[in-house]
């Protein structure tokens, strides 16, 4: 489902941008490259490299570097990219996933200005109850088992960051 | 009266319409508990539920068989002091709701429901440390009830499959121990004539046997998804004969007419093992429920992209509400008194495997009586410049001279393999254990050994390893063991041996498998 998202996108002069797992990065470009009409349109990078920079996830630094790069790509005149973040460095307990929840809530909105497709990938079977709750609060759209749904369950991001401040405030 | 609704109204009817909206988010989402234990389904449950239900406490007690109880407050897991200080606060179940003040959460309002979990019931308490409203949380708690008591049912059976699968899998391997040896007698039996009615007896029901328990194990490592296939190109003409070949005996003893159509020139991309499994069933089945003097026809179609291969009988037929499930693991048709007893799984595997390359299977049946036709179409690929294996005829040769050790600590079966090997001309002795096999090493010199993998004390592999690091790579060590996957046969080529067999050992095989590699080769003993 990934690689067609991304292979579409490149197909139509869309960047893609692929976050992955640091072991797979080289497998992962090698198995998307072929698709590129041309090098600069792919671009694999690991999350060492984008979430977890300096060794821990700074929500905004991420935030900061993620709209960086939508301004960039749009100077270039090009249509907006395409970002497919694997989310699976998030159960290695980094220092500052406390933060995760607000963050996936915010950058929506620098998302929606950059007009740029984000797909975040979690492995559900492996999120705690409460985390699983939070990150389908925050996601707009949602694909489960194949499919696309509009996510009733999407809850604005102001709501959502009161009740994560009330919930730390009484826990 | 009139007016807008006072802010504790409104308030609490926002707060429904979000718990409502969480609980169903969690309902929607793939099941909490694929891939987990019933303990994790726990956790999982007790860490999303103080979300959904915007509570600061979640209690559950779990029914017999395994009682169980979890609870978690102000989102963290409540240890076994705690579960017992707050279990003996809410041990009054006389009412459905009350206030409890414990040192470490303060007061609590509480409201609880029963649990279902299948046909038991069990215990789902809420709390907040604000008086609650006894209809919207009563509402909630309800609703919460059926999501978790799903949830966790659902954890439960899971968790029995793969239980269950585990133990097939551990019945299968201890059952062809005691098999090997009798297979192995069989084999040698046979080979003096003439052959008594009984020893065909022996022999055919022994054989059964044995594809029982190759059927238990394979339908258990296919459902954990640890079947292993070789992917090679493999001409459909080779996988048909070598399925013909396995019902041979059969359709001959019942008198069958059995016509297959010549196979075109067509290559698959496959385990051409499997493949003739596969066919092998199919034709097996139809020959078992078919009456005698019945006809068995198999027709080739070739598609564009895919050949189409049926196998079409006029037996016993299948009932239409059996078709629908006939692919599923353990399902048997009606068959009367067939005295050929089966446990439901070969056309599982067939199923399995046919998906497995790429394939898909098709039943169909008139109805009882009037015979079935099942369809397999498979992928075909362009053949290349391989060479397909063919059979080769072999010159005759010549064992005598050729010491073969055998080690294994089942004496009947070390026994019995040294009289077989003995007997097609090789010279042979035993050792029950690997201190045994090193001293008998050095007065007997062996070109080969056949080393059972499961000795007591030191190992098949150590001594392996050890007969290597005397012995360097001269003589040819073959395990013989119950277990296949991959891993295993990386373990036993690390460890030095040169062939990897499974048991009950194939006696052709072995046989064939110490011409290739010792005879011939054999001059004086490497001492």
């Amino acid at each position: 489902m990934i690689d067609p998202f991304l292979v579409e996108g490149m197909a139509c002069g869309e960047k893609a941008a692929y976050i992955v797992d640091p072991q797979h990065r080289d497998e992962h470009d090698a198995r998307l490259r072929p698709s590129a009409p041309t090098p600069d349109l792919l671009e694999v990078t690991t999350w060492n490299d984008a979430h977890l920079k300096g060794g821990s996830f700074d929500s905004k630094r991420m935030m900061a570097s993620l709209e960086e790069m939508i301004h960039e790509h749009a100077r270039t005149g090009r249509p907006p990219m395409r970002i497919v973040g694997q989310m699976g460095w998030v159960f290695s307990e980094p220092r500052g996933i406390e933060d995760l929840v607000a963050y996936e809530a915010t950058v929506n909105e620098v998302l929606n200005r950059g007009k740029t497709p984000t797909v975040c990938v979690y492995d559900v079977r492996r999120l705690s109850g409460s985390m699983m709750m939070d990150l389908l609060r925050a996601h707009p759209l949602t694909v489960m088992n194949g499919v696309l749904h509009e996510n009733p369950f999407y809850t604005p991001a102001d709501e959502l960051l009161r009740d994560i401040q009330r919930r730390r405030a009484m826990s | 009266m009139s007016g807008a609704p006072s802010a504790t109204a409104a308030d609490r009817q926002q707060r429904l319409r979000n718990c409502i909206r969480d609980l169903a988010a969690l309902n929607a989402l793939p099941s909490m508990c694929v891939g987990r234990s019933p303990e994790e389904a726990l956790a999982v449950v007790l860490d999303a539920l103080p979300t959904a239900l915007d509570c600061d406490l979640v209690y559950i007690v779990l029914p017999e068989p395994t009682p169980r109880e979890g609870a978690s407050f102000r989102g963290a897991l409540l240890g076994d002091a705690e579960l017992a200080e707050l279990r003996a606060a809410l041990a009054d179940e006389s009412s459905a709701q009350g206030l409890v003040t414990i040192a470490w959460t303060g007061p609590l309002w509480w409201v609880d429901t029963d649990l279902p979990i299948g046909t038991e019931r069990g215990r789902l308490v809420v709390a907040r440390s604000t008086p609650l409203d006894a209809e919207t949380d009563r509402v909630l708690v309800r609703s919460a009830a059926n999501l978790v008591g799903t949830t966790l049912e659902a954890a439960h059976v899971l968790d029995a499959a793969r239980r269950k699968d585990e133990f097939l899998a551990m019945l299968g391997h201890e059952l062809r121990n005691p098999l090997a040896p009798i297979l192995t007698a069989v084999e040698l039996l046979a080979r003096h004539e003439p052959v008594a009615r009984e020893q065909q007896i022996i022999e055919r029901h022994t054989r059964h046997l044995a594809r029982l328990v190759d059927d238990l194990l394979d339908i258990s490592r296919v459902t954990r998804g640890l079947v292993e296939l070789r992917s090679e190109p493999v001409s459909l003409a080779s996988v048909l004969d070598r399925a013909v070949e396995v019902v041979g005996r059969l359709v001959t003893r019942q008198h069958h007419r059995l016509r297959v159509a010549s196979a075109p020139d067509v290559t698959l991309q496959g385990d051409p093992v499997r493949l003739g499994q596969v066919f092998g069933n199919l034709l097996t089945n139809a020959a078992k429920f078919t009456p005698p003097g019945g006809t068995i026809e198999v027709s080739i179609e070739k598609l564009p992209d895919r050949v189409r291969i049926a196998v079409r009988d006029d037996g016993r037929g299948i009932a239409r509400d059996h078709l629908a499930r006939i692919f599923e693991p353990f399902v048997q048709v009606d068959r009367g008194h067939d005295a050929h007893g089966g446990l439901g799984l070969g056309l599982a595997i067939v199923h399995s495997l046919v998906k497995r390359h790429g394939g898909t299977i098709t039943a169909h049946s008139d109805g009882p009586g009037r015979g079935a036709v099942f369809t397999v179409e498979l992928p075909v690929v362009e053949r290349q410049d391989q060479v397909l294996v063919t059979p080769q005829v072999r010159a005759p040769l010549v064992r005598a001279g050729v010491r073969v050790l055998i080690v294994d600590d089942n004496e009947d079966l070390a026994e019995l393999l040294s009289l077989a090997l003995d007997d097609v001309g090789f010279r042979t002795a035993v050792a029950y254990d690997a201190r045994n096999a090193l001293a008998t090493w050095q007065s007997f010199g062996p070109h080969a050994a056949v080393v059972d993998l499961g000795l007591p004390g030191i190992d098949g592999l150590e001594l392996a390893k050890a007969l290597r690091a005397e012995y360097g790579a001269g003589p040819t060590l073959i395990a013989a063991t119950g277990y296949g996957q991959g891993s295993d046969r990386q373990r036993t080529t690390e460890a030095g041996f040169d062939c990897h067999f499974l048991k009950p050992v194939a006696l052709q095989e072995l046989v064939r498998a110490l011409d290739d590699r010792v005879v011939g080769r054999a001059t004086s003993a490497p001492r």
